[in-house]
């Protein structure tokens, strides 16, 4: 489970026995049974598994947007259950970035009003936040379309409005929950490959949970999740010799 | 996976996390609201229309109650002036002398206590009998009813004092002894000596006053050489104020004005009436009044003068049977549209004694619960269109939790978004119902309501209670489902979608 990349990096993200269960008596899902993991900096984690084995709920609990049932969770070596309110705004705000599959922009804003919002959070001036903004906004290659609202934009170009708002406070982890499910195969390939470009230029945490095989060629490690399990870990050398495998499992 | 050992906990170094400041939390919840254009609009009525109604109930009280008082000090007035018409030629009567010494009107006392002839201190001393007997005549008057019947007969209780000798006070006394009723003033030795005492001094002062009183009309009716004071007033002649002024009477030059007026008036009234006398006028007159001529008097006269062609034809008749030359159309309708306000006055304070206003800013009882009712409605209302607000935008909630809102700041967001709209539509209420009062008031009451001074500083009020009522009950109906909003878990949220 320890691959030579992270053993000699700093864990960020570490789950002890992390379980999860929703509902109460008969009705009760077990959405994660126990998983153990753990992520280090600057590493490209993908998560796969079929749909239903709680790649979802494991986002969730790692953002620290949902609390577990039982087990810990650590960013940064931090248990999240004892944080207090204002540290898991802080949190959510400064150290980890999300990008979720329906985008969940803010409907009344423009694209650049929109990168702006979690800088104001983080106390930034309006008009450093203003700066920032275009910057990442032509980073995702959006400047010229900075006035404009979610509904004047495609899928894509809403993708990757919401991936520069994630980036805006230089968070330590980007969590991407299937960021191209929505996305033709074209618009999904450029959106890994911003993942990509992130990931190696700023050195960010990505964990992407996909069913896209494509991300499979850019990511250090993949996990496997089923029924609320880890049930593999590799890392990309190891996938180039099990490939035929893989596409039969997915 | 081998178990790891720890560092010790570190906690997050939080103290950079803002709480977002209320200008931010202002502006985003204004763009938020103009992009719910719709939505906020129908928030924005209802709080509206509460406020008019509640404004409106509020400054149409007041308006009502300004303008009884504006009526009711006109009619003071007029009916102050015709007194001292009357005091001119005649002396005033006892009843008269004693209600001016008990109420303490320092122009009267002045007079008398120069007519009387009886010095300052001694007008003082009567004054303070006077004032004590009306305190007896009012605490028999208080006597319950049957009580009362017994004890005064059919005379009012101050007629009944007046005319006092001390057999009567000891049947008086008798009486309320077997009815078992305390004496006016505590105790009986107190008004007995008042009436003993008391009651000669006033008389005496009262003779004094008259007798000094008919002297000064005299002087003053051999200075007109045979004209009567009504028409030496209508005329206003030089030196009348001084002549008037001269043997005693305290009038100010307006009062003057005003009673020349009214002397005008009354002299213009008669020779109109006299000349209705004429047989043929009053068929003419009924006829362009079409009623009856048996009924065509100076009411009837004025009732039909609205405007100046009326005025001319009415004119052209009185002029036919003679009318003195400053009867002049313009002069008739004058004088009709006097006498109709006058008759307005009158109905307006019968009216308004009807409907007596009890409670705050004088709304009766039952408008207070319409109040209350309307902005509890307005509340629900309220209420309703903030959680609809909020379950539409679980997922804009989730997310702003997610970019590190705190719980406050949501709550803030939804509370600030209720405030403006109660602000708003607090502010075209008010105007609405400041307009709405001021109609109604100005059909009902016409040309009176220009009498209704010192309104605008309780309106004002009115309506800035009404706006911070309004706005605040807005708020109040965001709270519930904004903190609604603000406990979801960003996940839960999410999953609304
Ligand atoms: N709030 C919830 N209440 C009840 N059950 C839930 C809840 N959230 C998730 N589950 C259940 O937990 C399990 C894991 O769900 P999860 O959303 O994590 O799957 P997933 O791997 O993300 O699937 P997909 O690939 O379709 O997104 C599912 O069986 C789901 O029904
Ligand atoms: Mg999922």
């Amino acid at each position: 489970m320890t691959s030579k990349d992270s053993a000699d990096r700093p864990i960020i993200i570490r789950t002890l026995g992390l379980e999860k269960h929703y509902g109460i008596g008969d009705a009760t899902t077990y959405a994660l049974r126990g998983v153990d993991s753990s992520i280090a900096r600057g590493e490209f984690i993908a998560v796969m598994g079929p749909s239903g084995s709680g790649k979802s709920t494991y986002f969730n609990m790692i953002g620290g947007l949902d609390s577990a049932t039982r087990g810990r969770i650590l960013i940064d070596e931090v248990d999240v259950a004892q944080l207090s309110a204002v540290e898991l705004a802080f949190l959510r705000c400064q150290k980890i970035g999300y990008i979720f599959q329906s985008y969940n922009l803010i409907r009344y804003m423009t694209a650049l009003e929109n990168v702006t919002v979690p800088m104001a959070f983080a106390g930034v001036s309006p008009e450093e936040a203003r700066r920032r903004g275009m910057a990442l906004l032509a980073l995702v290659g959006l400047e010229v379309r900075w006035a404009h609202r979610p509904i004047e934009m495609s899928g894509g170009q809403q993708q990757r409005v919401a991936i520069a708002r994630s980036l805006c406070n230089n968070p330590k982890i980007l969590l991407a929950d299937e960021p191209t499910a929505n996305l033709d195969l074209d618009t999904g390939q450029e959106i890994l490959e911003i993942l990509r470009r992130i990931n190696q230029e700023r050195k960010m945490t990505i964990v992407c949970s996909t069913h896209d095989h494509r991300l499979l060629k850019i990511c250090d490690r993949i996990l496997w999740i089923r029924d609320g399990r880890i049930e593999r870990v590799a890392s990309r050398e190891d996938i180039h010799i099990t490939v035929g495998s893989i596409g039969g499992e997915a | 996976m081998s178990n790891p050992t720890f560092h010790a906990l570190r906690p997050i170094v939080a103290k950079d996390q803002v709480r977002l400041s209320v200008g931010r939390g202002f502006r985003l919840a204004m763009s938020g609201m103009s992009y719910r254009m719709f939505r906020s609009s129908v928030t924005i009525a209802i709080l509206s229309l509460a406020t008019a109604f509640m404004v409106h109930m509020l400054s149409y009280g007041l308006l009502q109650h300004a303008t009884e008082r504006g009526a009711l000090s006109e009619l003071m007035h007029q009916r102050r002036l015709g007194q001292e018409i009357t005091r001119l030629s005649d002396a005033d009567s006892d009843a008269t002398i004693f209600d001016a010494l008990a109420t303490g009107l320092p122009e009267r006392i002045g007079e008398y206590s120069r007519w009387s002839g009886l010095g300052a201190a001694r007008t003082t001393q009567t004054c303070v009998f006077a004032r004590r007997l009306r305190e007896a005549a009012r605490a028999l008057d208080d006597f319950p009813v049957a009580a009362r019947a017994v004890a005064l007969g059919d005379a009012t209780a101050q007629e009944f004092l007046l005319s006092f000798d001390a057999g009567e006070l000891s049947r008086l006394e008798a009486q309320l002894n077997h009815l078992g009723l305390r004496a006016p003033l505590g105790n009986f030795p107190e008004l007995k000596r008042l009436v003993i005492e008391g009651l000669p001094q006033l008389r005496t002062f009262a003779k004094a006053v008259q007798i000094g009183q008919k002297s000064a009309i005299d002087e003053l009716n051999r200075s007109f050489q045979g004209e009567s004071i009504v028409e030496a007033l209508r005329q206003s002649s030089p030196g009348l104020a001084e002549r008037i002024r001269g043997v005693g009477f305290e009038l100010t030059s307006k009062d003057l004005g005003d009673l020349s007026r009214l002397a005008s008036r009354t002299t213009d009234i008669n020779s109109v009436n006299r000349l209705l006398q004429n047989g043929d006028i009053s068929t003419e007159l009924g006829r362009l009044f079409s009623i009856d001529p048996s009924q065509v008097n100076f009411e009837s006269v004025s009732e039909y003068v609205s405007n100046s062609s009326r005025a001319t034809a009415v004119g052209k008749w009185l002029a036919q049977a003679g009318a003195p030359p400053e009867i002049t159309p313009q002069r008739i309708l004058e004088l009709a549209t006097t006498h109709r306000h006058e008759v307005k006055l009158t109905r307006a304070l019968g009216n308004l004694s009807e409907d007596r206003a009890v409670g705050w800013f004088g709304l009766s009882e039952r408008n207070q619960w319409l109040v209350v009712l309307s902005f509890l409605v307005c509340v629900v209302g309220v209420a309703n269109a903030m959680l609809m607000s909020v379950t539409e935008r679980f997922t804009e909630i989730a997310t702003m939790k997610c970019l590190g809102a705190m719980d406050g700041f949501v709550m803030l967001l939804f509370v600030f978004e209720a405030m403006i709209q109660g602000l708003v539509g607090g502010i075209i209420g008010l105007f609405l119902g400041v307009i709405l009062a001021t109609i109604r008031a100005a059909i009902e009451y016409g040309s009176l309501l220009a009498g209704a001074t010192g309104v605008v500083l309780p309106v004002a009020s009115a309506m800035l209670v009404s706006l911070v009522v309004g706005v605040a009950l807005a708020a109040i109906a965001a709270v519930g489902p904004a903190w609604l909003a603000a406990r979801l878990s960003p996940m839960e949220a999410m999953r609304v979608e």
